[in-house]
């Protein structure tokens, strides 16, 4: 039986961005449809993909204009019962509306017609389109405008091209950005700042709002905290951006473009003396002096009972968590873990942590998710003992070992996402 | 508005039908999508994914391979793997991508047959049609293929073949039922074996379907394939559906016939048809109206049974008829009716809901 493949981190960290595996480069291979792949493919399906993503813009409703295909998984999060099925409309296309582009008009009349039958009535609809429109060039600026003249709503577009997932502005990239896109410029506020990067907000516990706080910050935003237009156009306001999430990156830029509101980026890691550094370079930018000993001592505390417990179990990490992999790993073996096997896929990006790591454990090994000979994969005697999992991913290849997705929409951070991620997995031990 | 979905959620695609029918095939598909509708399928259509795996995988297309057609590139992305999976056959599948740049799936087939050395059928969804046409495509595709005139049928064994078994019609993943209530139906002496093909059954299976000594349609999605088959096997066909599949929605429907005269059944039209044989049986003055939003069968189709194109038809239907008694998946309910008792017989290729089998 053939083996699904992998490297051991110490081969795949000797790589260069020119001599990248192609077992490692999704361009390379048919796409296997594991559970990671499927959160990644199915916009809407799981987590947020465009659809839900676009939705998350205040007082919106969404009108997806595609063949019936591309619409036909929102049924698992479309119910009448939930929000997104009461915002969400289908406007579906046959041969004949593709070939000649008439759809194009009624796209407009479908506008009118929802604006009159939503309730409430929508201040902002979002056009999203597919694959189909990337392939025919449909001018979305253009739509937008027509739409916006006839209905008196704003109308933006959420362009939900796969095909250009590997391109400069990926789908999700770009959806960012047009969720900025109806700010107006205001005055700025000394005391406000933005974090972007997520569709919903930090966990409320998070030290990050109470930092901010005692440094005078007295206004922090989140998309996923606005619950009206109003509401939403007070991100104007802010003095700076908080970039939580590099896929915000874009829009961080755009922000600083159209409103001049400068943005410093902070990585999500998981690694202790990572997020203390990370902390203190966000004190200097900003001219304070974080006092992190109560969260840092807390968290070092829980971090050494966690050791004690767990020293030397074996974790297998996996996408599909609110976590990188790479990172992840390196604070499990910075906690006196193994980890013997990550489902993710390695980029080039990835080498500092991927070099990091084979210095701790250098036969740690890597499979890539989405390539077809994963499709072998089982647990026998030439996989290594898993003690837990965490991720999705991790936890479909190994269904008999306990684990946690570690993957909730309230957003972890900081000392208090490694408090909650080593809480999580405390009760593992407990069972 | 025509094609304005307010209340209700897309239904099931083409692709994800001819996915259904080719998926215990033990072949190598290949989805050519950029990767959201091998999501769909794989994340929501086909419910049997996440039980028993099959190698089905996108081709994972980039706007360069569309812009540029990179055909020669997605064989060598398959001879990649084909030799790890031994497959029977390689099967194309259509997708709104390939439709829009009008990629030339005979040559492809052509170019996979030559690079491969394994027989490649194509399947030319895409995307805009239902989940029924997706099956008949897909089953012609593989009848091309697979099942020649030239093959001479041994119709020793009493076979009787099960065409269309699919989770999208029935609602189940596990086809024991299925085998139970038609070897039951069936039993001996006239017909000794009874095949699902596609469901619990493989390709061995599907290429004995020469040899059925009749086939039973059990889904308008496989009305094609029993045509070809009477046609060049002169094998009979008819429609069956055994109403005992229904599990306890079975009961439920019978305990509120009673005085009803006027019934709406909405549903896949064999299984609408078999209920309503059954229910003008038992009570002969009760008007039954099938209707449907897949493909609708001449033999089964009545004057006054209609066929809904979208919501929009659906609504506007339902708003100028009254029944005593409406037989459909619930999420219709969405739709405003008058109509005062509905009974939920979920339909997948609609809601996605599988028949609850322990209770309703």
């Amino acid at each position: 039986m053939a083996q699904p493949f992998y490297l051991e981190v110490a081969a795949l960290s000797q790589c260069t961005a020119t001599t990248w595996p192609k077992e490692f480069q999704t361009k390379s291979h048919l796409i296997y449809s594991s559970p990671a792949t499927l959160s990644f493919n199915s916009p809407g399906a799981e987590g947020f993909g465009v659809k839900r993503a676009a939705l998350t813009m205040p007082e919106s409703i969404m009108l997806l204009f595609s063949p019936g295909c591309c619409g036909r998984n929102t049924s698992a999060i479309g119910g009448p019962d939930s929000d997104y099925g009461r915002r969400t409309y289908y406007l579906l296309l046959d041969d004949t509306d593709i070939v000649t582009g008439r759809y194009l008009q009624r796209i407009v009349e479908a506008c009118e017609e929802i604006v009159t039958i939503a309730t409430p009535k929508p201040q902002v609809i979002m056009l999203c389109s597919t694959c189909v429109d990337a392939l025919l060039g449909t001018d979305m600026q253009r739509l937008c405008r027509d739409a916006q003249a006839a209905t008196g709503c704003h109308v933006l577009a959420a362009t939900m091209y796969a095909l250009t997932r590997e391109g400069h502005l990926p789908p999700m990239v770009g959806v960012r950005q047009t969720l900025y896109s109806l700010l107006e410029p205001k005055p700025k506020h000394a005391d406000t700042a933005n974090i972007l990067g997520f569709f919903t907000h930090l966990d409320d516990t998070c030290e990050l709002y109470t930092l901010l706080h005692n440094s005078g910050i007295k206004h922090i935003y989140e998309l996923g905290r606005m619950h009206s237009q109003k509401a939403y156009q007070a991100m104007a306001q802010a003095n700076f951006n908080l970039v939580l999430h590099p896929e915000a990156r874009h829009a961080a830029n755009y922000l600083y473009d159209t409103l001049k509101i400068p943005a410093i980026e902070l990585t999500r890691t998981y690694q202790l003396t990572k997020i203390s550094q990370q902390y203190k370079l966000l004190g200097q930018i900003l001219q304070v002096d974080f006092n992190l000993t109560p969260y840092a001592h807390a968290a070092q505390e829980l971090a050494e009972q966690f050791s004690q417990d767990f020293r030397g179990a074996s974790f297998a990490v996996g996408e599909g968590c609110n976590a990188k992999p790479f990172d992840l790993a390196l604070a499990l073996l910075r906690l006196g873990c193994k980890v013997p096997e990550i489902f993710a896929i390695p980029q080039s990006q990835d080498l500092a942590q991927l070099k990091a790591l084979s210095q701790l454990s250098p036969t740690t090994r890597i499979y890539s998710n989405q390539h077809p000979s994963m499709f072998f994969y089982q647990e026998n005697q030439d996989t290594p003992p898993i003690d837990f999992c965490i991720g999705k991913a991790a936890r479909y290849y190994h269904p008999n070992s306990p684990g946690i997705d570690f993957s909730s929409e309230i957003q972890p951070f900081g000392f208090m996402g490694l408090m909650d991620l080593i809480k999580q997995l405390q009760t593992l031990n407990t069972k | 508005m025509r094609g304005l979905f307010q209340h209700l959620t897309p239904l099931a695609p083409d692709q994800s039908g001819a996915i259904a029918c080719l998926y215990e095939l033990e072949g190598l598909v290949v989805i050519c999508d950029a990767g959201g509708c091998t999501g769909n399928i794989c994340g929501f259509d086909e419910p049997r994914w996440l039980r028993h795996k099959s190698a089905i995988f996108s081709a994972g297309l980039r706007d360069m391979d569309a812009i540029l057609g990179r055909d020669a590139q997605l064989i060598a992305k398959i001879a990649q793997i084909a030799a790890d999976f031994k497959p029977k056959f390689v099967a194309l599948i259509g997708t709104p991508v390939p439709a829009v740049i009008a990629t030339d799936f005979q040559g492809l087939t052509r170019l996979g047959e030559k690079k491969l050395g394994l027989p490649v059928l194509s399947v030319h969804t895409c995307g805009t049609k239902l989940y029924d046409t997706g099956m008949n495509q897909a089953y012609l595709a593989l009848a091309h293929k697979f099942l020649q005139k030239e093959q001479k049928p041994a119709k020793t064994n009493l076979e009787i073949h099960l065409l269309g078994a699919t989770p999208l019609d029935l609602g189940l993943i596990d086809p024991c039922p299925l085998i139970k209530a038609y070897a039951v139906k069936y039993a001996q002496p006239k017909y000794a074996q009874v095949y699902a093909q596609g469901f619990g059954s493989g390709f061995a299976t599907f290429c004995s379907l020469k040899d059925s000594q009749e086939n039973i349609v059990l889904s308008p999605g496989a009305l094609d394939l029993a045509i070809y088959c009477k046609t060049t096997f002169g094998t009979p066909y008819r429609f069956d559906y055994p109403l005992s599949l229904l599990g306890p929605y079975w009961p439920k429907i019978l305990e509120n016939l009673e005085n009803k005269r006027n019934i709406l059944i909405v549903h896949q039209q064999v299984l609408g048809a078999s209920l309503r044989n059954h229910i003008e049986k038992t009570y002969a003055n009760t008007q039954v109206i099938v209707g449907t939003f897949f493909n609708q069968c001449q033999e089964l189709t009545r004057p006054q049974d209609p066929h809904f194109t979208d919501e929009a038809s659906f609504a506007s239907y339902i708003q100028h008829q009254s029944f005593d008694l409406i037989i459909a998946d619930e999420i219709l309910k969405r739709v405003p009716t008058t109509s005062q008792l509905w009974l939920d017989l979920p339909h997948f290729a609609m809601s996605g809901r599988l028949l609850d089998l322990s209770t309703i």
